[in-house]
Order: structure tokens, then sequence, then C-alpha cells
């Protein structure tokens, strides 16, 4: 018998007032953890879905650009000093650096310009594991090319030269067999020859170089900017950029699923939480019998103060057990419902079920503060009139 | 001569009902003495309850000066009121309040029960004696809405005892009760009286003041003069009788 004998006796005493307040409290920890829950393995999802639509970070060599214009008429910019990359050093540079685990793809090109027929036309050296790995959006008309002479055309290239699927494609003396082409892409890649890239490398007596490297790493809260600093000091002689604006719209998105999440849920924290409120205010005023009986026994207000938060806390620290327990539960259903899971799954943590229980048990206090002032600060002689 | 435990000077308590102050306590002076069973009577609405709670530090005087053994109560922080409560004052009252939710045995160590710490073997044991002593030894669990009214103010006077108080202030303690219980609950309390309690009793009954060694009488907020015997009541109960 202590202190705590009168708050736990009186929710025993109000068992199924209590039960009823724990469980619409519960429910709002329910749906606050299955929403975080959902949030974070759709924003994890999100991400990795994300980071499939192309690089953020593109490793080029530096070079020098001159502004050729004479008597006002302007004529663009050249390139000189364009020194290419070498294709081994670079990849294994960047694949060394201290955030490598979030590195999801690298992918090097080779650029250059191939004569079939009478026309020239771009052509890219990939590797193209790494290649899809940064570009799952591509439509082929076709296959990937499987073998070292076969090529995939652009939309547009493909158009220029009249090819389809299967047709031969006559670079300088050999004949390459076309695997695929792409569907418009309304972006560069429609005007391009894909190849391999040691089959370019040969063909442009390049071997071991390359243009540039695409790098995806795209993660929430990634540190993109770590990322491009620690390639630069592994590459000093290399050009990095960062496509923030690429970056951004992605982190924009995975953030705003995540965000939507957290307001919602401060909503339902907050009506949980001014309910707790109301009832607490409530129960003062049914008991002010006993505060009045506790005063004239000798309880002051710290006593009458702690006898109503430590109600609050109880009925805050279950709500936090058993709400977490069933949302955890909650997000399976809610992820199969909305089938937006993929492979993942809600991860059960025991850290984060205590926290939970303390995160709304302070809650509960918190939203009691007032009303178990109210009760403190009554007058006893108030309490009294109370009593007949 | 006897020693003043408590004093009362110039107490005086108004409050507001409705648009007009209606004065409860008018210039009171009151003493109790050491070991004495004071009655207070008065008609209802005389301000003997006021007064009681007043003396009880429940309730504070809009002006006047309260001395308990020579310290002004008046002047005291309310955390030393609180424990002067806690130790030294004992409250019953006319429905014994008792919280509900407690135990007999929770509700008798109510007093030991503000803090972390729980209440020790020996206070556990006093209580269950005192219980015994006054017929409650086998509803020691039992909740308050399963006794009867008269056990329910035993109920509130152990509480009241256990905490071996040097006063007990007790407001119309047998005004729920029928003849019986009541006279058991009195006896209850001359015998505590015997033992050496202070009591100050609010009654409405003569038969039960006429009980106590001394009597005094309010008339709308204002001591009755000169103060009353015990042999008045007796008197007036012959009478009624």
């Amino acid at each position: 018998m202590n202190i705590f004998t009168i708050p736990i006796s009186n929710i025993r005493r109000k068992l199924t007032k209590t039960m009823l307040l724990i469980l619409v409290f519960s429910l709002g920890v329910m749906s606050i953890a299955a929403l975080l829950q959902v949030s974070l393995v759709v924003g994890d999802s999100l991400e990795r879905k994300l980071s499939a639509y192309g690089a953020n970070i593109i490793v080029a060599p530096k070079a020098e650009t001159l502004r050729v214009s004479y008597g006002g008429f302007h004529m663009g910019d050249m390139l000189y000093n364009v020194e290419d990359l070498d294709e081994k050093g670079t990849i294994s540079a960047i694949k060394s650096i201290e955030l490598k685990e979030r590195i999801s793809v690298v992918a090097p090109k080779l650029v250059g310009t191939l004569d079939v027929g009478s026309m020239s036309l771009a052509a890219v050296g990939v590797r193209w594991d790494d290649e899809l790995g940064i570009k799952s959006y591509w439509a082929i008309d076709g296959q990937i090319p499987q073998q070292p002479n076969e090529v995939l055309l652009g939309h547009r290239a493909a158009q220029k030269l009249l090819l389809k699927p299967e047709d031969l494609l006559p670079v300088g003396d050999s004949l390459y067999k076309v695997a695929g082409v792409l569907e418009e892409t309304g972006g560069d890649d429609d005007q391009v020859i894909f190849l391999g890239l040691s089959e370019l490398q040969t063909l442009l007596r390049k071997p071991g170089s390359i243009s540039f490297v695409e790098v995806a790493a795209l993660c929430a809260g990634c540190p993109i900017d770590d990322i491009v600093t620690q390639i630069r000091t592994q590459l000093p002689g290399t050009d990095i950029k960062a496509l923030q604006n690429i970056v951004n719209q992605r982190m924009a998105s995975i953030h705003f699923v995540q965000k939507l999440a957290f307001s919602i849920s401060l909503v339902i924290l907050l009506t949980a939480a001014a309910m707790i409120g109301l009832s607490m205010l409530a129960a003062v005023n049914e008991r002010k019998k006993d505060i009045g009986i506790l005063r004239s026994l000798g309880y002051g207000k710290s006593h009458i103060f702690i006898i109503f938060c430590v109600e609050a806390a109880i009925i805050g620290l279950i709500s936090g057990l058993v709400g977490y327990s069933t949302g955890y539960a909650a997000s399976f259903k809610a992820l199969d419902i909305l089938a937006l899971s993929d492979n993942f799954q809600p991860i059960f943590s025991m850290v984060q079920l205590l926290g939970a229980a303390l995160l709304f048990g302070s809650v509960t206090v918190l939203a009691s503060l007032y009303p178990a002032w109210k009760g403190a600060t009554i007058d006893p002689s108030e309490a009294l009139t109370s009593l007949s | 001569m006897k020693d003043i435990l408590i004093s009362g000077r110039r107490l005086t308590k108004s409050f507001q009902s409705e648009d007009k102050e209606v004065t409860v306590l008018n210039d009171i002076f009151i003493d109790v003495y050491k070991g004495e069973f004071l009655a207070i009577v008065g008609r209802s609405g005389s301000g003997k309850t006021t007064l009681l709670n007043v003396m009880s530090t429940l309730v504070r005087p809009d002006d006047g000066d309260l001395f308990y053994q020579g310290k002004n109560l008046l002047t005291q922080q309310p955390s030393e009121l609180n424990l002067l409560r806690k130790t030294d004052f004992a409250i019953v009252f006319q429905f014994h309040h008792l919280i509900p939710y407690l135990t007999v045995m929770q509700n008798t160590l109510l007093p030991y029960m503000h803090s972390i710490k729980p209440v020790s073997k020996d206070l556990i044991q006093r209580a269950g004696h005192y219980l015994t002593k006054i017929g409650l030894g086998d509803k020691l669990n039992r909740l308050p809405g399963k006794l009867s009214g008269g056990e329910q103010q035993r109920v509130a006077i152990a509480r009241a005892v256990v905490k071996s108080s040097g006063v007990l202030f007790a407001d119309e303690p047998t005004g729920s009760l029928d003849k019986k219980t009541g006279e058991e609950i009195m006896d209850f309390l001359q015998q505590l009286n015997h033992e050496g309690m202070s009591i100050v009793m609010v009654t409405h009954e003569p038969a039960y003041a006429a009980r106590a060694d001394r009597v005094i009488e309010l008339s709308d907020g204002a001591l009755a003069t000169p103060p009353l015997s015990p042999l008045h009541f007796t008197e007036v109960e012959e009478m009624v009788a």
C-alpha cells in the first residue's frame, strides 16, 4: 500500500470506463504505429523504385570550354582538352568510398560516333546489367543485346536507319544484329546506338576507356553531397556533378509520403490526447469528494497531482503497448491491401515498443497536466462543500 | 489549570452567496483544552461546521488568529498545515467519507499512503488491531459500499485514530446513523477521549452534546453567551423526553 494504490484501485473500480479509454487511445496509437510503419516501408520501397529511374551523380573528365563567336555571331561552346577516363580505375575508386553501401548502381559509358552507311550516328557503349539498373523505365521492342555483335537502337535512330529488331546494321566492315529498338523516351537515348562497352572500345580503338560514369545513389536522407565529396577526393581529376533537381524531386516524393503520415499521426495523437485530457478533467470533477477527503488527511497538492498523473500514465503506457503491437499487425494488412510493399516488411522492434509505451505514457501525462493541476489546486473547503 | 491546545481569536468568515456576502462566523473566541471533549451545538446554518473546518485548518478564516500549541496556524505555509493534518489533526465527517474504491484496511491507512514508500507492517498491524477492536476485524478487505452506515463511520473513526492524532474533529459523527449505532459511536468517542485524545464535536443532538465535558453554542455565527454547560443539555433532553 502506497500512493500508487489509489490510482490503481480507481482504475480497477472503473474498469469498463478505463478499458474504453484505453481502447480509444490504443486505436489512436495503432493508427499512428500502422501509418508510420506503412510510410517507412512504402518510403523504402518507393526509394528503391525511384532509384531505378536513373542516375543522380555524373562522373566525367574535366574539360575546358571555349565560347566560339565572331562578329557577334555565336557558334556555341567548344570543349577541348577532353580526356577519357580509365574504366577500371574510375569504377574501383567510386566503389571504394566510405559511403559505398549507399551506391546502388555504377554505370560507365563510352560515347563516340559511328559511320553507318552514309550517316554518322552517336554510339554509346554500356554495360547492359548496370545500364538496366538505372534505366528500368526502358521499354524495348525486341530484347536486350545478349551477344557482343548485337546492338540496341534508340527510337529515332532506328527510324533514320529504317531498321527494326532482327535486322542487320553495317558498321565499318562488320555487321551487327539489331536485338531491340527502344520505345520513344523523349530523351537523348532516342538518338543513339547502344553497344556493349567493350565492343565500342574496340571499334573506337579506345580499350579500357570510358567517357563518363553515371552513379545511382538514392536513399531516404541519403547524403548525396557527402557521396559527391568522397568521390571527388578519390577522383581529383574528374568533374563530378550531383543532379540536385532529380535528387530533390525523388526525395520530395519520399518525404511527402512520410510527412503526410506524420501529419495524420500528429492529428490523431492530438485528438487522442485531447480526449484523455477531457476524460481526466471529468474525473477531477467527479472526484472532488475524494480530493476533499485526501486533503483533509494531509495530502498536499503535489500528492493529488501525482495521483491523477499516475492514472493517466498507466492508461498511456498500456495504450502504447497495445497500440504499437496492433499497429504493427495492422500495417501488414494495410500494405497487403494497398499492394505497396513489394517484398518489404514492417520491422517489429522491442525498443520501438517500449519507446511507444513511454512516449504515449508521457503524452497522456502531458494531456492530464491541466486536469491534474486543477484537481490539485481545488480548495479543500470547496471540495468539502461537495461532500454532503 | 488546564493547558490550552487550540485557541481561536476573533475568528471571522464570510461566504459570497448570490449577490450578497453572508457572515458565517462573526468574531468568535474559542479555546480547546488538552484532553477535553468539547461539543459545538447550534441550529442549522449557525456556523458550527464552518467553525470546525476553520479550527481543523480546512478553511481559512477571513480574519482572526488560530493557535495550536502556541503556534499561529494562519501564518503557516500550506505544506505545514498539510503536515499538521497528517500528524496531529484527525477529521471525521457526518457522511463518513471513505474512498469508495479502497478497502476498509486501505481507507484506514489512507493517511500513510501518501508516498511511494509502502505502509509499514507495524502500521498495518495497528490498523488491524483498531479495526478488530471496533468489530470490523473480519471485514478488512471489504469495500465501503458493502458496509452499513455505522460500520463506515467506525472505519472513518479508525482512520482518525490510527494516526494517534492529538485532536479529533468530528462533524456530526452520528448524524447519518440510527440511534443504536449513534450510541455506539459516541461510546467509542468517549473511550478515545478517556484514553487522552482531545475531541471537538459538532452535533445538534442534545443527548450527545451532554456527553461532552463542555458545550458551546453558536447562533448566527456568534457564540451564545455565556457558554453553556453540559448540564443545560441534560435538562433540555429531559424536557424533550
